[in-house]
């Protein structure tokens, strides 16, 4: 699962329209799925699930229909269609507004219909823009399962949110985007490591006798994160081992050791604004 | 590449989706058929009696009027039907659904105009059987003559309808951009394909003739005869001109040449141009 990240207007859903072959590339080349986007955007279409934009579904139409009509664009042989709605419908929970219109559903049971439209398709790959906005938290965690699933199953998907924490359960690679840009590739770790100061959580038996024997270690910060917590931000990542030892000389029990970094951060790291310029020195 | 098979099968699945309209559009079709029925009954009761049935024959004064009354009401239905299925999707952002899957412009375009095609051909066929029902029930009008009036009339506005939607389409690949909706040319299209027979062109040219003659004088025969001139040599670009002549032949009224030079070639054009340029326009136009 690959996920695109980048602030508003970064061109996160531009990109997924080019690689659909929904808008012209003012220049260079595409191909998704082996196929050149620009000479045969419908052959692409065919390889992909799509969920871009806000969805505007037929608000007259029931679910079952909309789903009908849509697993037959997607190529699901005609017989198999009612079997195939059912089961997206029970995998997506809006099975019980199967006969509702769509024009009478909440904002997130729009949304998981749209999710079950895509859901249809026959492709491999499926391009997803902001899939979780609107739904409720307990669905969510449904969704990111059934994704994974998905994956799991030899399947791709491109991404597309806002939620980077929410994206850390789920997203393999992120390209961060700014101004139509790949600033930043690599999986969490990497970027984790290329970009944050290496910082740990660390629940301790006692928090003073654990901070005094840490000063030895060459630190950014090290603070009190109260309720037998201690947080450490290290000069270098080489002396991450350094933390346990340390410790243990010092008769202290590590309960727990976690890194504090998240994609949040790396996304703030990428995109600080650079501090006001200062005679003879730039960022 | 994208096979007929699956194109056909993508086309016929938004037709499908398409044809079921509401069901008060029904009801309204057939109470104003209905109306009319009942209101022209009993025109047709007294055109004939026990001892009087006339044979009916076509005349160039008798064939004009009834396929004007078709070719309205089809030109109606086709450009009222035509907006509601595609620019209506494009209003109501539906089409940004549809264009998630492998179809290009002229799949969508051949298919929101065989959905106004099925749709007001079935309205327009109980529309004008229905009014003119009571006279086909007394025998007094021939009920296949007049289907092949409607018919042919149905044919020609379709004809006029998809030239203009696929000239839309040309239009959008050269600016780049939607610059007039197919709906509208194709609006545009119906509304010339009526004021360029030789009927339509006639009254309009009476019509600007009166405002703009001197005081005191009215219109002679002689400006007449300049007028109905013009007008025959410009009515071979409306296909309604083309339909009736056809009919005119098929009923023997007429042996002139149905003047299919000019509107042929043009339709062909037309067609095969808004196909390729079709062929290349991305589907965001939609949205742009």
């Amino acid at each position: 699962m690959f996920g695109l990240f980048g602030p508003n207007g970064a061109g996160k859903t531009t990109c997924l329209r080019v690689l659909s072959g929904l808008t012209q590339p003012d220049q260079g080349s595409a191909t998704v799925c082996g196929i050149d986007v620009r000479a045969a955007p419908n052959e692409v279409r065919r390889e992909l699930g799509i969920l871009i934009d806000i969805p505007f579904p037929y608000e007259e139409v029931t679910v079952r229909r909309y789903l009908s009509f849509f697993a037959e664009m997607a190529g699901v042989p005609r017989p198999e269609i009612p079997a195939k709605v059912e089961w997206t419908m029970s995998l997506l929970g809006v099975t019980p507004h199967a006969d509702s219109r769509i024009g009478k559903l909440s904002m997130g049971e729009r949304q998981r219909t749209e999710l079950a439209r895509v859901m249809l398709s026959t492709a491999r790959m499926l391009f997803l823009d902001e899939p979780f906005s609107n739904v409720d938290v307990s669905m969510r965690i449904g969704l990111r399962s059934i994704l994974r699933e998905w994956v799991s199953r030899g399947g791709s998907i491109l991404f597309t949110s806002h939620n980077l924490l929410e994206s850390e359960a789920i997203v393999d690679r992120y390209a961060f985007l700014h101004l139509g840009r790949i600033i930043a590739l690599g999986t969490a770790r990497e970027l984790k490591s290329t970009l944050l100061a290496p910082a740990y959580e660390l629940e301790v038996s006692n928090v003073d006798r654990g901070l005094a024997a840490l000063r030895a270690i060459p630190h950014q910060t090290l603070e009190s994160a109260g309720r037998g917590l201690v947080r450490i931000g290290l000069v270098s990542r080489d002396d991450a081992p350094r933390i346990a030892r340390t410790l243990v000389e010092a008769n202290v029990d590590l309960l727990e050791m976690k890194s504090v970094g998240t994609m949040e951060d790396v996304y703030s790291r990428l995109t600080q604004p650079a501090p006001p310029a200062v005679q003879g020195v730039s960022r | 590449m994208i096979s007929w098979e699956e194109r056909l099968r993508l086309i016929l699945a938004i037709v499908d989706k398409d044809r079921r309209i509401p069901v008060w559009m029904w009801i309204t079709t057939f109470l104003i058929a209905l109306v009319g029925f009942f209101l022209l009954l009993p025109a047709a009761l007294s055109s004939v009696s026990y001892s009087f049935r006339p044979t009916w024959t076509w005349y160039d004064y008798n064939l004009r009027p009834y396929y004007a009354v078709s070719a309205a009401l089809t030109s109606l239905l086709l450009g009222l039907t035509f907006a509601h299925f595609h620019h209506g999707e494009v209003h109501r952002g539906t089409i940004r659904s549809i264009i998630l899957y492998p179809v290009d412009m002229n799949d969508i375009t051949i298919a929101k105009l065989v959905s106004s095609l099925i749709v007001s051909a079935i309205l327009s066929t109980v529309l004008f059987v229905g009014v003119f029902g009571g006279f086909f029930l007394v025998g007094y009008f021939p009920l296949g003559d007049f289907l092949a009036i409607h018919v042919t009339a149905l044919v020609m506005s379709f004809l006029a309808l998809a030239a203009g939607v696929f000239l839309a389409q040309a239009i959008a690949h050269v600016a780049g951009r939607m610059v007039i909706s197919p709906t509208a040319l194709g609006a545009i299209f119906l509304l010339l394909s009526i004021l360029m027979t030789e009927s339509g062109l006639t009254f309009l040219g009476t019509q600007v003739a009166f405002l703009m003659r001197p005081s005191g004088r009215g219109s002679t025969i002689a400006d007449f005869e300049a007028i109905r001139n013009i007008a025959q040599s410009l009515s071979v670009f409306s296909p309604h001109h083309v339909g009736a002549r056809i009919l005119a032949i098929a009923f023997g009224i007429t042996g002139m040449w149905a003047d299919l030079h000019v509107i042929v070639p043009l339709a062909v054009l037309i067609f095969a141009g808004g196909y390729l340029f079709g062929k290349k326009l991305y589907l965001d136009v939609f949205i742009r």
